[in-house]
């Protein structure tokens, strides 16, 4: 049954982030709303899976990839949530991006291998407050990266002076860039803190340092940069954007390693 | 009143040209005294008279036959026209029953507009129908069909995309505005030149929400008399660099033989904006923004081919969407009609039913009578209840089949019920089947019910 509502999760997941695209593309307004009923669908699918492993005493973040998992619900919940506070079309457009995050989240689950019940790896506290704190800042930067890139299409289309249906019913550019800018605001921190407690979980455990670990830093470090220039400089907009795209491409290329290792720690 | 009742007849800018139309237009100050000549045609019950610049056409319920109401209206439109010889008729169309319905919702969603989905023709309409009800010409039944077809107006309006996106190049400059900032709520407006267009923008902006308008022009005094038209304030062309910094949105019309602004210009512009955007408008011919300039980062530009582009592809969508609002249109047609079955099958169903339980009553009451004192209650009960059981299976079938018919059939069979069974209204029950009722009773039952 488990499996079952993890397949049926995904597939939801997948069909709402194709709903949605398909909306953006053109599709009638009945799209976005089966999009937003599937991703409902995906979101009490997987708090079946997170509930069943709780019954199982098997904790949202035993593992790397139940940690991945889980942040991608998180995020869905909070766009659900958000839909029912503003019932907003232009909200939809989010959805063409947080319902594929999540699908993706929950395939990396099983890649990187969901702890099974009873022989969940022993990370300790510290090792469990560096996944977590890692997932959701991964998760976050991960969503203003999709917001980023849905403004540079937009921003495209804008600059080619053609008004496709991504601008029709997207979200205005000023109101991307702030969004990404804010979601960037939110996960860096998490993001530093991840790193840090990665750095004393590590040093605990008496490994050295990791490949992961440098291109982690790369990633911190471009978030870095873009708070800063855009703070001083003035940085937003398109340059935002694909600074935002780099720092998410070292981050994704650090967790991807992360799991394909397979490494219990 | 019967759903052939309802006539429209009229002309638009699909059959008539502006020559003919403005034959018959009627300013609004002479709606009252034009809906009165109106009504006191014979035939014609209640009228609302709609004038607008692309249709003048006027919706009535009849008093008698649709037939007769559209006739007299006809000869009613041909003497104000003042064309000769019928001249007229060929530019007219008329409507009845189902079909009238079906036009003037499609009106009333501007499903028949020049531009499918505009604004105006609701407020136009409801007009119309505030100067008919104050003048009497409207009663209850063309007050309940257009306050329906208000209701379907505004359904279609936000149950479907025909009237989503610009259909004009000032408000695809707001649209486009909008797809760039989001809200407009204090944005800052520059217009660059004087022009009749870029003051329209600038107006439909301001109407948006952007609160700081500054007019530049290389004429003071016209740049001063737009400032004060918009309500913004005029400064010195000589700022353009400066003013550029500080606008949103800027909005070009000059009569510029060159580009006054060009990449060089702009990007010193976009240094000093730190990464704000700029939505460039150049409505001028030739144009007043060099091309390269919307290379830069966070610099839009649109020129008047593009805002063209902008509004046929708007337009295009609309059209699109028409489709699904006429199904909406459809299935609010088939509602009203059914309601105004109702009103004519309704009463003959329940004159019906009195009509049969009243001989019922009658019969019993004799029978029981009949039976003498020794038959007790309980027989008289037994009596009643045999009646009863044969009145409601006898009524069943022709209650359906009245219920169940069509708009046509519905209340053809109405009126042969009225006639088979005499009901007549207020009729004396009891004064038996074999008298027939005289068929002009009959005839004359009409109008609203």
């Amino acid at each position: 049954m488990e499996s079952f509502a993890l397949i049926a999760a995904v597939s939801a997941y997948a069909v709402a982030g194709a709903l949605s695209a398909a909306w953006l593309g053109g599709l009638a307004a009945g799209a976005a709303r089966a999009a937003r009923v599937a991703c409902g669908i995906a979101f009490l699918a997987q708090l079946y899976v997170i509930g069943a492993r709780g019954v199982a005493h098997v904790h949202p973040v035993s593992s790397v990839g139940d940690a991945i998992g889980f942040a991608g619900w998180l995020i869905a919940g909070a766009y659900l949530i958000a839909l029912v506070v503003r019932r907003a079309h232009p909200l939809d457009a989010v959805g063409a991006v947080v319902a594929p995050l999540a699908a993706v989240a929950l395939v990396t689950t099983r890649i990187a291998g969901a702890a099974a019940p009873g022989r969940e790896a022993d990370f300790g506290l510290l090792g469990r407050v560096h996944i977590s704190l890692a997932a959701l800042g991964v998760g976050l930067l991960a969503l203003a990266t999709a917001v980023a890139v849905v403004y540079l299409a937009e921003d495209r289309q804008l600059k080619r002076r053609r008004v496709g249906h991504l601008v029709r019913r997207g979200i205005a550019l000023e109101t991307l860039d702030a969004l990404a800018h804010r979601l960037v605001l939110v996960g860096f921190p998490v993001f530093t803190l991840a790193l840090l407690s990665g750095a004393a979980w590590l040093h605990r455990l008496g490994q050295g340092m990791r490949v992961e670990y440098p291109l982690a830093l790369i990633a911190w470090g471009l978030f870095g940069v873009l708070l800063l220039a855009r703070t001083t400089a003035g940085w937003r907009g398109r340059r935002a954007a694909l600074l935002t795209l780099g720092g998410f491409a070292s981050a994704a290329l650090a967790v991807g390693l992360y799991v394909m290792r397979g490494t219990g720690a | 009143m019967a759903l052939h009742d309802l006539v429209v007849i009229g002309l638009s800018h699909r059959t008539a040209p502006v020559e003919v139309r403005e034959r018959l237009a009627v300013p609004e100050v002479d709606l009252a005294r034009t809906l009165a000549e109106i009504v006191a045609l014979g035939q014609v019950g209640e009228a609302t008279l709609l004038s607008t610049c692309n249709r003048v056409e006027i919706v009535a319920a009849a008093r008698g036959s649709a037939a007769g109401a559209a006739a007299e209206l006809r000869h009613f439109l041909g003497l104000r026209s003042g064309l000769a010889g019928g001249a007229l008729d060929e530019h007219l169309y008329e409507h009845a029953g189902r079909d009238a319905i079906r036009h003037v919702f499609r009106v009333a969603a501007a499903l028949d507009s020049l531009v499918v989905g505009e604004a105006q023709i609701l407020g136009q309409l409801k007009i119309a129908y505030g100067a008919a009800s104050r003048s009497g010409a409207a009663g209850p039944v063309l007050s309940r069909f257009l306050e329906r077809a208000f209701v379907v107006a505004k359904r279609v309006r936000t149950e479907t995309g025909v009237a989503r996106g610009a259909a004009n190049v000032a408000s695809a400059a707001v649209e486009l505005a909008r797809r760039i900032f989001g809200s407009l709520d204090g944005r800052s407006v520059l217009v660059v030149g004087a022009g009749k267009m870029s003051g329209l923008a600038a107006r439909r902006l301001v109407t948006a929400g952007a609160r700081h308008i500054v007019v530049t022009n290389r004429s003071p005094d016209r740049a001063a008399t737009l400032a004060q038209e918009v309500g913004g304030t005029a400064r010195p062309f000589a700022e353009l660099e400066t003013l550029l910094a500080g606008a949103d949105v800027a909005i070009f019309s000059t009569g510029a033989a060159e580009p006054i602004v060009d990449r060089a210009m702009m990007k010193r512009v976009a240094r000093s904006r730190r990464g704000r955007p700029i939505f460039l408008v150049d409505i001028a011919v030739p144009r007043d923004v060099a091309a390269a300039a919307a290379e830069l980062d966070g610099v839009y530009l649109f020129d008047v081919d593009d805002l063209g582009r902008v509004v046929e592809e708007n337009l295009a969508e609309r059209r699109r969407e028409a489709e699904a609002a006429e199904r909406l249109v459809d299935d609010e047609v088939d509602g009203f009609s059914g309601w105004l079955k109702a009103q004519a099958i309704v009463p003959t169903i329940k004159d019906l039913r009195a009509r049969f339980e009243e001989v019922a009553r009658v019969e019993v009451e004799r029978a029981v009578a009949a039976l003498g004192p020794e038959a007790g209650p309980r027989q008289a009960d037994e009596v009643r209840r045999l009646a009863d059981a044969i009145v409601a299976k006898l009524l069943h079938a022709p209650t359906m089949a009245l219920r169940q018919g069509g708009d046509v059939d519905g209340l053809a069979l109405a009126e042969a019920a009225r006639r088979l069974f005499a009901l007549t209204p207020g009729a004396p029950v009891s004064a038996a089947p074999e008298t027939a009722a005289p068929a002009t009773a009959v005839k004359d039952r009409g109008g609203p019910a």
